[in-house]
């Protein structure tokens, strides 16, 4: 993985610094609250519904075991002994004072790590395929990639008042497992006979008020063009977006009230003004991207058995094995490999929840299993050990469990993706976790959940969608109905290289009346599948109306 | 309000503001309006030995292209510290429309947005004196940059990008 030079050291230090005096002026009454706040998002720090609540950056999703064990630390000594991984693979403290954020960053600067630009109106950290490196369908690990982007992004004098947020994502694999459609700007790694290797540039996804999928206006932007291309994508933003209303201000709303062609028409010629004086910069970025790459060389694999009989012999005699193999487990590229997720779903817990032990725990894991002594965020709020020997699974397996984590189901029903919500969240209008665990009660039989397949539950407790309930196959949006908590059922959505967006399937239910819903639809799913098909595939099939019928048909 | 320079060459000073409605009478330097400067271009340039022009954060910069050859000061005036739109206005004045003179930020800032002002082509900031301090402070800070901007390629007082440092012999630290 990455590692700091100087250069990056320097920057954090001045950045703690920096925000220490900021932290000091505002307690002194020296910068009002209307000023502090831009500062403070800017370094990853909300004001939420009961406290300051700070978001930690994990570049791409990548840590090392070193930086997971300060996670935890950090959990321990300043928080309530627990953390939350989110959505866009980073990780959130939920109860820091504000006089001790100075020193948790300082504790995260030693391990390499920071806060900033997890919130504002600036360029976000910078999300990718939690598979990276491992997977056997990319063209490339696009790491290096989404780290020649983050550098970039740092402290960018231009871009750091934005209209709004602005978030990329980068994948380098035909199968989408970063969502690149519904971002800001989507990057997608091609590699063919007649261009060589670029970017497919996808700009104006996003979920939100106002959910768009994002189009694509420029189908092969060479590599070494990247940082050039982004300068033209968020000049054109930074001048043109709309600034009157901040649900109109994202990227989204100006591509789709221009046109995406036109859009493209003020990027190009932006990016054509940018021409031949910069010439200097492709070059440094192309040489950069020669240093980046060094860093996310593969691993020493080790060679050994594809199939370990003992593994083989397992699976076919523990039940509890076999499920977790069959949905936790993903496939490597290197032969005798695989991938292990680390479900942060367990019934009845937080989505995206871990305790500081259980994050040591899996810092240990990736010591003794992953031949990198790495761990991978996904923005489905699980872990990842990205290059285990399978030989080593059914010792993983137990470990895990031990801990409360071996939960198989990655994928499944229960691996519901929820905002905060009401619990902690000042924006909501409903909760979100305890439909959750709702959710999760009803269906809290392993078997079962396999036997249902791939579906995925988003739920978010008001329209700002941080749960994605328009990407979920199945959505759930908490809505303030006169006073009480509602939610809307939507259905069809896919955040994969298929995206589309949820659409609503009717009238709203109460809480209990959505956890019935949600079974309802999958009963009709059961009813109606065929063959293999998954959720998602009978809905495409069939349409909203045999949902519909069950779901509201008169007794 | 005090003056606080953002680039090192560059001699700055105060100028007197000719308000939209007085005459206009012959000066060394004299700061109008965009309004101004397009109603009574030519004789504008004939009273003063300097022409500052003040404009808003989102003035098209089409607008200042025909003035900018005869130009010594645009003030742009921010609305709000959190409109980030002068930056680039900034950044397009200079490597779009090739202007050379000095380029003021005014308007309710940040103190803390100095370093970042002075990467984007301003090369002064009107502050209030007790903040002053602060805006020093943000600086001297961040003293590599780890990108390079639209910019590089026009201002030769810039600082060395962290990219550059690593791999252009040149800048190599000795």
């Amino acid at each position: 993985m990455y590692r700091y030079d100087e250069y990056d050291h320097a920057l954090v230090r001045d950045r703690i610094a920096e925000f220490r005096d900021q932290v000091t002026r505002r307690l002194s009454g020296e910068l009002s609250e209307d000023e502090f706040k831009p500062l403070r998002l800017m370094n990853g720090l909300y004001l939420q519904l009961h406290a300051y609540m700070l978001r930690v950056a994990i570049p791409y999703g990548t840590l090392s075991s070193a930086q997971m064990r300060r996670l935890a630390r950090i959990a321990r000594l300043y928080d309530k002994g627990y953390a939350h991984f989110t959505t866009r693979q980073n990780v959130q403290y939920n109860w820091p004072a504000l006089k001790d954020v100075p020193d948790i960053l300082a504790e995260l600067a030693d391990v390499e790590m920071h806060a900033i630009q997890t919130s504002g109106n600036c360029i976000r950290n910078v999300t990718s395929d939690q598979f990276a490196g491992a997977a056997a369908d990319e063209i490339a690990d696009p790491r290096p990639y989404a780290e020649l982007i983050r550098q970039w992004s740092m402290l960018h004098p231009e871009f750091s008042y934005l209209p709004r947020k602005f978030k990329v994502a980068v994948v380098a694999s035909a199968n989408d497992r970063a969502a690149v459609r519904l971002h800001d700007v989507g990057l997608i790694l091609h590699d063919d006979a007649e261009h060589g290797r670029g970017f497919e540039v996808i700009v104006g996804g996003g979920m939100g008020r106002s959910p768009f999928v994002g189009p694509t206006i420029r189908r092969h932007l060479p590599e070494g063009q990247l940082l050039r291309y982004l300068d033209a994508i968020l000049r054109t933003y930074n001048w043109f977006g709309r600034r009157d209303n901040k649900y109109k201000a994202r990227i989204k709303i100006l591509v789709h009230e221009m046109g995406a062609e036109a859009f493209a028409r003020a990027v190009e010629a932006e990016f054509e003004r940018l021409g031949d004086a910069n010439r200097d910069i492709d070059r440094l970025a192309e040489t950069e991207m020669a240093r980046l790459q060094a860093f996310f060389a593969a691993p020493a694999f080790e060679a050994v058995a594809a199939e370990p009989a003992h593994v083989l012999r397992a699976y076919d005699q523990d039940t509890g094995f076999r499920l977790w193999m069959d949905h936790n487990v993903m496939s490597h590229r290197q032969p005798g490999y695989a991938s292990a997720v680390i479900s942060l779903k367990p019934h009845g817990g937080i989505p995206g929840d871990a305790t500081a032990e259980q994050m040591e725990a899996v810092a240990d894991l990736a010591d003794r299993f992953d031949a990198a002594g790495e761990i991978r965020v996904t923005h489905e709020q699980n872990l990842v050990l990205p290059h285990v020997k399978k030989a080593d699974l059914p010792v993983l397996f137990a470990a895990l469990a031990r801990h409360g984590l071996a939960t198989a189901n990655a994928g499944l029903v229960t691996d519901i993706i929820a905002c905060p919500g009401l619990d902690y969240c000042a924006l909501a209008n409903a909760r979100s976790i305890p439909l959750a665990q709702k959710i999760a009660a009803r269906f809290d039989d392993l078997q079962r959940l396999a036997d249902i397949g791939e579906v995925k539950i988003k739920i978010s407790g008001c329209i700002n969608a941080c749960g994605h309930h328009h990407a979920g196959h199945i959505g759930i949006l908490g809505v303030d109905k006169k006073g009480d908590e509602a939610y809307q059922l939507l259905l069809g959505g896919s955040g994969a290289e298929d995206a589309s967006l949820a659409q609503i399937v009717g009238p709203g239910f109460s809480e209990d009346g959505i956890v019935d819903a949600v079974a309802t639809v999958i009963d009709t799913y059961l009813s109606l599948r065929e063959g293999g098909e998954r959720f998602l595939d009978t809905y495409r099939r069939l349409g909203a109306d045999p949902f519909k019928e069950a779901l509201y048909a008169p007794a | 309000m005090h003056l606080l320079k953002l680039t090192p060459g560059r001699r700055v000073h105060d100028w007197p503001e000719i308000d939209d409605d007085t005459a206009l009478s012959p000066q060394t330097h004299g700061l109008v309006s965009l309004d101004r400067l397009e109603r009574d271009g030519e004789a504008v340039v004939r009273a003063f030995g300097a022409v500052g022009v003040r404009v808003a954060g989102d003035t098209e910069p089409a607008r200042l292209a025909p003035w900018v050859d005869r130009l010594h000061l645009v003030e742009i005036a921010f609305p709000d510290f959190k409109d980030g739109r002068g930056f680039t206005l900034a950044m397009r004045l200079r490597k779009d429309l090739g202007y050379r003179g000095e380029v003021r930020a005014a308007g309710p800032l940040l103190p803390d947005q100095a370093r970042f002002l002075a990467r984007c082509g301003f090369d002064s900031l009107a502050v209030s004196s007790n903040r002053e301090p602060v805006a020093r402070a943000a600086l001297a800070r961040f003293e590599v940059p780890m990108q390079s901007t639209a910019l590089d390629q026009v201002r030769a007082d810039r600082p060395a990008t962290a990219l550059e440092r690593r791999h252009d012999a040149k800048f190599a630290v000795a």
